[in-house]
This record gives structure tokens, C-alpha cells and sequence, in this order.
């Protein structure tokens, strides 16, 4: 191949837009950003699920996202800097696999574009559409806040991965998250 | 910011920086594309398999007895276990030491590659079985997993070839493989491997025809998800590769691949190119991808995938790459741009073993105002051919 030719593909590539119209859903943002940088052989892809987390797919990553509450909706909606996805990417966040080594920054092997990173606290700040809740066979979730200090549990509809009307708060002593109960209120 | 404790992990996993780098370095072997016209003219005059990798042929063997620096017998276990002349069986072991800085700083070691091969060959049919060790799948609640978890067929399938026991001619093949595209470099990190179609453990259920001659050859593959297993990826599709030998000393080619999951579609459309120096026994190589992807809902990305490699030969031993890579998710955007320089030498201390010293250093966004963290490694990687 001419190297010219590649030389001058190279530095077109590096122009473009330095307005990110992107949109911020939970399936762009998947196949564009999380598969490709987070679902590799080793890592989160279906066939490792390293730690629990699987980011190949859009039902993968949404379900990832709740069960192991990687964006805590609604509370990390007004603070989407502080969620653990972002934390993540950003600083780092406590290491799983080896407890008490220091902080894991991810994606492990290549960082993320600082844009990319952008995009995903933009979609958090938009209220996580898509990945608010896991729904169960009767299209109910949970959904977990922070009211005043006192973590509330509730049972809501969940249609699309997105939350509808409150179900039913759990009363004293009850929970539901998706490894507990998911759609129901039940001892912890 | 929290995570429940029910999917932390187990006691016995390796650490972190063992286990997440294995993605650094994990590679099966497969066929050294450096060699094609500064050594022979198609992968198939080295490799049993007409795309290259695994086994090798008689003419492998000679190669890698004289690209060494200390020789031996280059048979499979050094000829001390004799296999009849329908049956070739091999192996790979292989791993890795070193430091990376990605961007956090880390020293490192791990196993890559522990696989045992077969092919088995009756008059024009024949059977390869690749068969090892996986990474086994996390087991949540504390789960460990077990021996069979962690073994598994990485390629499996049975091929018929015009040619019987030549490198040239018809193959059709079907079973479990790589499809066949682009310039199929060893390292997966190279760019075109990574983000460009065929990525580490992108074996799977497919059907190829392809015809492989002197001055050309074209493959066309077409492949499903695995329907058995958990998949690195999730598209099926088709895949074209041809090259033309315009002579011994240059090879153009052109690639097409479309595929589809739940979720998106991709075409894949590029070029290579390879051009054998010989008066400094440089051989460059090039391939330069452009992508189209289309989301499911609003949302379409145009990227740009490119590598190019220098290699040069010293002595009858060692073997130096000089590789720049160039990724841009999204040309549409500033500073999602990613270039990388690979510096590879390696050493073929015998017949059997490679040392590799592999060198990368990674920026993002370069000439533009964000991008992101510097990142890079050097790693020792050790490779024994059995």
C-alpha cells in the first residue's frame, strides 16, 4: 500500500467534530463504547463475566448496571461522577478479585477516551434510561433510595429497563434488589 | 457508589492485575504473516491450515529449524514421538512477564496459552481439533469453577482440499475456526485484530470456501454466534478476503465483511497491502479499514481501523517489528482518536521456543484539544511450540 496514502488516512481521521452529538442511550452506548472497550475475551464479555460484569450486549449491560448496581438509580442521577461505573473510569475503585490490593481503574488493558467517559456521565445525568431497573417475568423491578439518610426499598413497574409507578414500598424490614427479590419485598 | 457483596470475589482467584491483564497478552498461536514473500509466498507453504496458523507443514518445520539460533529437531516433540504420515499432532504453551501502565502502573505475569493440536488426513478430507484451556467463566456467589469449566475446543473442523497434502488449491471447510480476513497478525492487540473484526476467541461456527494459488488467493466465510457456548462475539455474517501477488515481492488484497447481532450492524470494508524489501530484508505490511455501524435506534458510527508493520530480520535469529496503530471510534468526533507504536523483537531461541519483548506505547486524541490517558507496556512473552 502506498504509504502515502495511509500516512494521509491517518491524519484525516484525527479531524472531526468537537461537538459530541452522540446520542446518550443505553444502546449506543453499549455497542459503541462498553463492547468494544470492556467486553473483551478476558474481561466482560459473555464468555469470561469477569466479576459478575457483562457489557456485550444491551440486555447484558442493563442488567450488569443493576444487579451489581453499578449506577444506583435515581440516587446517582443528581451526582453521576460518584457512581460506581464512574468511579471506575475515572479514579479507580476498589480491586474485587484481590480485596485490599487498592484501587482497579477500568477499562484495564487501554484507558477510555475522556469523550467516551463524557457521554456516559451525560446518559447517568439523563436518568440512566434504559438501565433504571431489571424487569422480572411480570415486568416489575426495584428501585433503591437514599431518602434522608434511611435506604427505602420499592417495587415498581419496570418496562424497557425503565421505571414506572411505585408497586409497593417495602415495609420495615424488607428489601428488594435484583439478588433479592427482584420485583418483591423479602427478608435480606 | 456501592456493589453488593454477592458478586465479590472468590478466595483463590487470581489477582486483579493477574487475571485482567490477561487480555494484554493472551494470544493462540497462529501464523507469522511477517514471513509471507520474505520467506515463502502463501501461509499455506508453512501452515496446514490454507489461512495460516497452528500446525505447521514439512515446510514449517524446515523454517523454523533454520530461523534459529540454536536449531533442533523442529518436529512435534522433537521427533521422539513418531506420528503416521496421515496424522499431525502439536501444542502451544505459552506466557507472559512484564509491566504495564494502562494508565495505572502494574508488574505482571500470566499464563496465555496451553493448547494441544490434531489433524488428522484421509486421501483429501481432513479433521483439526485444537483443544486447552479457557479462561473459565466467573462463577458468582463465591462459585469455583471446575476442570471441565476450564477446558475447552478452541477450533474444531473438518476441511476437504483439492490439492491432497498440498498448500495450494480448492478448500472448503466447516466447523468451529477464525474467520478468514485481513492480514490475520499474531498479536491480538494490534488494532486490526482488536477492533477490527477479529478480535481474541472470535472463533466460531462457520463455513468457508477458499482457493489458494502462488499469485492469489480468496477466502469467504460464513459464520453464525455460537449457539453452544458464551461468545466473545455475538455477530454472524460473512467475511471476504482476496490478495493478489502482483509478484514475488508485492501482495495487495481487499476485505469485506458484514455482519449482524441483536443490537447493531456492521460492514466492514479495507485493503492490505505487503511489500518485501530485500535488499534490506524488510518486509512492510499494511491493512486500512473503514467501518460503518448502525445501532439499533438513533445512532450510526463511521470509524477508521489501520496498522502498519515494519519487520526486518537480523541474523538467523531475531526478528524486530515496528507497528503503528490507528483506531478512530468515531470520525465524526475529536478526540476519539487512538494511536499506538508496537516495537516487538523477537528472539527464536530454537525450533520450539520464542522469546518475544513486546513494547507499546498508546495515545488518545493526539492533535486534539481532549483525549484521554497515555497507557503502555513492555512484556517478556515466552512461546514453546511442542
Amino acid at each position: 500500500m502506498n504509504r502515502f496514502v495511509w500516512v494521509g488516512a491517518l491524519f484525516a481521521s484525527a479531524c472531526g467534530n468537537a461537538t459530541d452529538d452522540r446520542p446518550p442511550t443505553l444502546e449506543y452506548i453499549t455497542e459503541t463504547i462498553l463492547a468494544p472497550s470492556c467486553a473483551t475475551a478476558e474481561c466482560h464479555s459473555a464468555f469470561k463475566r469477569q466479576v459478575g460484569d457483562v457489557f456485550d450486549t444491551v440486555a447484558s449491560t442493563r442488567r450488569t448496571i443493576v444487579a451489581n448496581q453499578l449506577v444506583a438509580y435515581p440516587d446517582d442521577v443528581a451526582d453521576p461522577a460518584h457512581s460506581f461505573l464512574l468511579t471506575t473510569l475515572t479514579v479507580g475503585s476498589a480491586s474485587i478479585l484481590s480485596p485490599g490490593s487498592g484501587n482497579v481503574r477500568m477499562p484495564y488493558d487501554a484507558p477510555m477516551p475522556d469523550a467516551d467517559i463524557r457521554l456516559i456521565e451525560n446518559w447517568i445525568g439523563d436518568g440512566v434510561p434504559g438501565a433504571q431497573c431489571e424487569p422480572n417475568a411480570q415486568n416489575r423491578g426495584c428501585m433503591v433510595r437514599t431518602i434522608a439518610g434511611q435506604t427505602e426499598y420499592d417495587v415498581v413497574e419496570c418496562v424497557g429497563g425503565n421505571v414506572g409507578s411505585v408497586v409497593t414500598m417495602c415495609p420495615a424490614g424488607q428489601i428488594c434488589t435484583f439478588y433479592t427479590g427482584n420485583g418483591r419485598c423479602v427478608a435480606p | 457508589m456501592r456493589r453488593p457483596v454477592s458478586i465479590a470475589g472468590s478466595a483463590g482467584i487470581a489477582t486483579s492485575v493477574g487475571v485482567a491483564v490477561l487480555v494484554l497478552g493472551s494470544a493462540p498461536a497462529d501464523a507469522y504473516p511477517q514471513y509471507q514473500l520474505s520467506r515463502d509466498q502463501m501461509c499455506s507453504d508453512c501452515h496446514l491450515s490454507p489461512a495460516g496458523g497452528g500446525l505447521l507443514s514439512e515446510n514449517g518445520y524446515n523454517v523454523a529449524e533454520m530461523f534459529s539460533q540454536f536449531g533442533t529437531a523442529p518436529e512435534f516433540t522433537y521427533g521422539k514421538i513418531p506420528t503416521p504420515s496421515w496424522l499431525a499432532l502439536g501444542g502451544d504453551l505459552r506466557g507472559a512477564a512484564g509491566y504495564i501502565r494502562t494508565p495505572d502502573n502494574a508488574v505482571t505475569g500470566f499464563p496465555m496459552q496451553a493448547d494441544l493440536y490434531l489433524h488428522a488426513a484421509y486421501k483429501g478430507f481432513s479433521l483439526q481439533l485444537v483443544g486447552g484451556a479457557r479462561p473459565a467463566q466467573w462463577i458468582t456467589n463465591n462459585g469455583t469453577p471446575g476442570v471441565l469449566d476450564r477446558l475447552w475446543s478452541r477450533e474444531h473442523y473438518v476441511m476437504w482440499q483439492q490439492n491432497e497434502g498440498g498448500g495450494d488449491g480448492l478448500f472448503i471447510r466447516t466447523g468451529r475456526f477464525m474467520p478468514v480476513f485481513g492480514l490475520r497478525l499474531v498479536e491480538h492487540p494490534d488494532y486490526t485484530r482488536r477492533y477490527g473484526g477479529t478480535p481474541l476467541y472470535a472463533e466460531t461456527y462457520a463455513a468457508a470456501v477458499e482457493y489458494v494459488t502462488p499469485a492469489w488467493e480468496a477466502h469467504v466465510t460464513g459464520f453464525v454466534e455460537d449457539p453452544l457456548i458464551d461468545p466473545v462475539v455475538h455477530d454472524s455474517g460473512v467475511a471476504g478476503y482476496g490478495e493478489v501477488r502482483l509478484n514475488p515481492r508485492l501482495a495487495v488484497g481487499g476485505e469485506a465483511m458484514l455482519t449482524t447481532s441483536d443490537g447493531q450492524t456492521r460492514i466492514r470494508a479495507g485493503a492490505t497491502g505487503k511489500l518485501y524489501v530485500p535488499g534490506a530484508d524488510v518486509l512492510v505490511q499494511a491493512e486500512l479499514q473503514f467501518v460503518h455501524q448502525q445501532v439499533t435506534g438513533p445512532g450510526t458510527d463511521d470509524q477508521l481501523v489501520g496498522y502498519v508493520m515494519g519487520s526486518r530480520s537480523f541474523g538467523s535469529a531475531f526478528l524486530l517489528d515496528l507497528g503503528l496503530g490507528h483506531y478512530d471510534e468515531n470520525l465524526a468526533i475529536q478526540g476519539l482518536d487512538r494511536d499506538a507504536v508496537d516495537i516487538n523483537l523477537h528472539w527464536f531461541v530454537t525450533s520450539h521456543l520464542e522469546l518475544v519483548l513486546q513494547n507499546r506505547i498508546e495515545g488518545i486524541g493526539l492533535g486534539s484539544s481532549s483525549g484521554g490517558p497515555t497507557s503502555g507496556w513492555v512484556l517478556l512473552h515466552g512461546h514453546y511450540r511442542l
